[in-house]
């Protein structure tokens, strides 16, 4: 900046209008330097930078319109990098639900199964205030499909849950597989649909 | 008779022992259930098993399944459908039966919802204070939905005893009002009301009682009152020329259940006399 | 003749009998998870009333298992029962039929069903449901505390009534098959 000044200064023969030109195209210079840079760390991040932090960036370098080839191909190339990082956390969103539901119904299935085989009154009472913890309440409606018949379905009278559950603990019997479950907001089952298993 | 009671003891005993019958789920329970196999448990389980519309072990057979009213299923099971303790039971009478039923080209099925069979029940109740028998008769009632059974009449001996069907057969010169009668304003009527034994005679000629409405009369008005049921039995007019009666034998061994307790053959004539001792009349 | 209602009988009955059955087929196949399920709810009877029946239950264990076993009846379902010395039957609710069953007076109580089940085919009634009868034999055992035992084997027949009904559950209609039990006629056998 300086050495610019005394430039200027002592050979005053630059016109003005030269000045500003020079001026100007340094200016633009640098601002092409620094959206490369903001490019490359997009491109080049290990992690060091949040979706959210990379895509303002990007968006900032978009609004300052340079129109440099090698720029124009960063920002591809930044964009690319982006998309691929949201369908990757997409993936894995899907994956955990997934895992989630697994979970969930491989535990309910071993609280069917425990609170059926269950040695006391008092232990199956126990698993039965455990496995309700899963729903989003005693009376989440529990249906029993006994036959089918392409896309005719036949029920049992609708029970819920407490009461399904007790029916295990009385009767000492699991006949129902789990053929689906429905979640609320909260991640608790908020509908049961079972199978008769013999039929 | 005691060695056809033995030869179809031994084809029971064979047919129920030809398959396994497992301890299930019911408990560890290992009784000899072939007797509780072998029993004719139910009304329908008659019907099924005369019709061959099941198989040895109970299981409802349909029109799709092969063994569904053959020939060779009702000859094993119909024989097994009569008391065959009996002593009234001719096995002439058994035979010819079972050979028209059973026939290949002609065979006959009983229909629960055919009609013309009903039901005798014995029930007990009170009649102004006293505790007595009384029979109700009742058939299956085919509905535009469905069927039911209706009560078709009643036999109780206070009510006989009561309101008799007058005689009209023998020519009646004592009990009468007179054919001028009507000149005197029918002023002679009160001797029809000081002698109620004769009452049923001032009625006219094709009276009969109708001991249902009284039945239910009875009832309405708290002289008569419902205490239990007691026993049953069905009377089969459906078949051609046959009568049949069903009774429920509560007993050990293999013939037991509801089976057939009579048999005879009937013309017309002779069916109108018989049922009209069954509802005594 | 007055016997004439009786031979139209036979004569109408031909005719309706033939229609009536035409219209109130419910296919074998349905008809197999209908007896199915009633044969659950029977076995759940059994096991409901094993459990009233234990000594070992606990009071509130069994009175809330007595309400859970009312929930398979209709409303004032009967038990008539009747015994090889009295053929007269006698009425009890269900209710006081399962009471008292906790109530009796052994030391040692163990009731079993046979494994044998037979299910008659289900008929319409005029008001739309189906009705059958499912017959069972049950072995009961009874030890008083000076070590007299009473045993007896009853035949059970047990009213089964089958109502197709439909609900909204979590927003969707769905079909169900209602089975309820009703009257049940107890006869002491001599198995």
């Amino acid at each position: 900046m300086i050495a610019f000044s005394i430039s200027a200064g002592m050979s005053g023969c630059k016109s003005k209008k030269k000045l500003a030109r020079e001026q100007a195209a340094a200016e633009y210079a640098s601002k092409v330097e620094q959206a490369k840079k903001d490019l490359l760390s997009i491109i080049n991040d290990e992690g060091g930078m949040t979706l959210q932090q990379k895509e303002s960036k990007l968006q900032r370098v978009k609004g300052m319109n340079l129109n440099e080839p090698e720029i124009l191909a960063l920002i591809r190339q930044a964009e690319d990098v982006i998309a691929a990082e949201k369908e990757e956390m997409r993936r894995k969103w899907e994956e955990e639900n997934k895992k989630k539901e697994e979970a969930t119904s491989l535990s309910l299935a071993d609280y069917f199964a425990l609170v059926a085989g269950a040695s006391s009154i008092e232990s199956a009472n126990l698993k039965i205030n455990e496995a309700l913890n899963l729903f989003a309440g005693p009376d989440t409606p529990v249906l029993i499909i006994i036959s089918q018949e392409g896309d005719l379905k036949d029920y049992d009278r609708p029970t819920t849950a407490k009461k399904y559950l007790e029916y295990l603990k009385d009767q000492k019997k699991n006949l129902n597989e789990i053929d689906n479950i429905e979640y609320d907001e909260n991640g608790k089952i908020k509908l049961l649909e079972l199978i008769k298993k013999d039929y | 008779m005691h060695k056809q009671i033995l030869s179809t003891a031994i084809i029971l005993l064979l047919v129920l022992s030809s398959y396994h019958i497992n301890a299930q789920n019911m408990g560890d329970f290992k009784y000899d259930e072939t007797e509780l196999y072998a029993e004719t448990k139910q009304v329908n389980q008659f019907f099924r098993r005369f019709n061959g519309e099941e198989d040895k072990h109970g299981e409802r057979l349909y029109e799709k399944d092969k063994d569904f009213r053959t020939y060779k299923l009702r000859k094993k099971y119909v024989p097994m459908l009569f008391n065959l303790e009996s002593g009234i039971l001719a096995d002439a009478a058994k035979e010819k039966f079972s050979e028209m039923v059973l026939d290949k080209e002609d065979p006959v099925y009983l229909d629960f919802h055919g009609g013309a069979w009903l039901c005798e029940l014995q029930t007990i109740f009170t009649y102004k204070g006293v505790e007595d028998e009384l029979t109700l008769f009742l058939v299956l009632q085919e509905e535009e939905v469905g069927s039911k059974w209706v009560i078709d009449g009643v036999y109780f001996e206070p009510f006989h005893k009561g309101l008799k069907n007058p005689d009209n057969s023998n020519f009646n010169d004592r009990k009468f009002l007179h054919p001028l009668s009507h000149e005197l304003g029918f002023m002679n009527i009160f001797r029809v009301f000081n002698e109620s034994d004769s009452l049923e005679y001032f009625g006219h000629k094709n009276f009969e009682p109708d001991y249902l409405s009284l039945f239910f009369y009875e009832i309405k008005n708290g002289s008569l009152r419902f205490n239990t049921v007691k026993d049953l039995k069905f009377h089969f007019f459906q078949i051609d020329g046959w009568y049949l009666e069903l009774t429920y034998f509560n007993r050990d061994g293999l013939n037991s259940g509801w089976l057939i307790s009579n048999l005879l053959e009937v013309d017309e004539k002779n069916r109108d006399i018989l049922l009209n001792y069954i509802y005594h009349e | 003749m007055k016997r004439l209602g009786l031979i139209l009988f036979i004569l109408a009955g031909m005719a309706f009998g033939y229609t009536a059955q035409a219209q109130t087929e419910i296919s074998p196949e349905r008809k197999r998870a209908i007896d199915s399920l009633a044969m659950e709810k029977i076995r759940d009877l059994g096991k409901y009333i094993s459990i009233i029946g234990n000594k070992q239950t606990p009071f509130s264990e069994a009175k809330r298992v007595i309400d859970r076993t009312l929930e398979l009846f209709v409303e004032d379902a009967q038990m008539g029962v009747s015994s090889l010395y009295k053929q007269e039957v006698t009425y009890y609710g269900i209710r006081e039929y399962l009471e008292r069953l906790m109530l009796l007076n052994y030391d040692k109580v163990k009731i079993e069903w046979f494994n044998i089940q037979y299910i008659s085919d289900l008929e319409l009634q005029p008001d739309g449901r189906y009705v059958g009868v499912i017959t069972i034999f049950q072995r009961f055992e009874g030890t008083s505390d000076d070590g007299l035992i009473y045993k007896d084997v009853t035949k059970k027949d047990i009213t089964v009534y089958v109502e197709r009904k439909q609900t909204q559950i979590g927003g969707k209609l769905i079909g169900f098959w209602d089975v309820l039990l009703g009257d049940i006629r107890v006869v002491e056998t001599t198995k």
